[in-house]
């Protein structure tokens, strides 16, 4: 699964710590996620979506 | 090196989970502790009567179940990144206890290996969860 979520923090001036104080995540979290190396459980996802208020679809796209 | 050296001992993980790893710790000190000191006891004579030995057995046992209530807790409570890490490096030791014991059976059947101690299947999964989880976050960093 692809994502822009660092494009998306980029956009927020915040750093992948920020984040992860934000979503109460480790920064590797956020590091593995952006990198695409993890995939988010649906919770995180919608707390992703819910922080950037956009829909999940829009942060996420499946790359199969 | 360095990568290693992060892996062991991670720094900036979420406080929850550090307090919860603390907890555990506590609980596997005095679960370590319940074990050492009966034997200590027992060859020393400490103990004058069985029902010494039952209740630091059910003690010890006790704290087991601490333990492993404290990893639970733990697990259900952790980072998801890290429980990924954590499930995978106990899917890796389980399976690595298994097959080792499983082949241990067959070669002592066939008389090819002799008696060997429970403790070393305890350190072979001790290890094999240290190294798993040790490649797990350097393979997500």
């Amino acid at each position: 699964m692809k994502n822009n979520l660092k494009l998306l923090r980029a956009e927020q001036s915040w750093t992948q710590a920020d984040l992860a104080t934000l979503l109460d995540v480790s920064r590797q979290t956020i590091n593995a996620i952006e990198k695409g190396k993890f995939d988010p459980s649906l919770p995180l996802a919608f707390k992703l979506a819910k922080l950037f208020k956009k829909p999940i679809e829009e942060i996420f796209r499946d790359d199969a | 090196m360095k990568e290693i050296i992060k892996a062991v001992f991670p720094i900036d993980i979420p406080s929850k989970d550090a307090k919860n790893a603390t907890k555990i710790l506590f609980w596997i000190i005095a679960f370590a502790i319940t074990m050492v000191l009966p034997n200590v006891a027992i060859k020393l004579n400490w103990f004058d009567s069985n029902l010494l030995i039952m209740m630091s057995v059910i003690f010890h046992g006790i704290t087991g179940i601490g333990v492993v209530l404290a990893y639970k807790r733990f697990l259900k409570e952790l980072d998801e990144l890290e429980r990924k890490i954590q499930f995978d490096a106990l899917v890796v030791a389980l399976g690595t206890a298994l097959v080792s014991t499983s082949v241990y059976a067959i070669l002592k059947t066939t008389g090819l290996v002799g008696s060997v101690n429970l403790s070393i299947i305890i350190m072979l999964i001790s290890v094999t969860y240290a190294v798993s989880l040790i490649i797990g976050r350097v393979r997500y960093r």
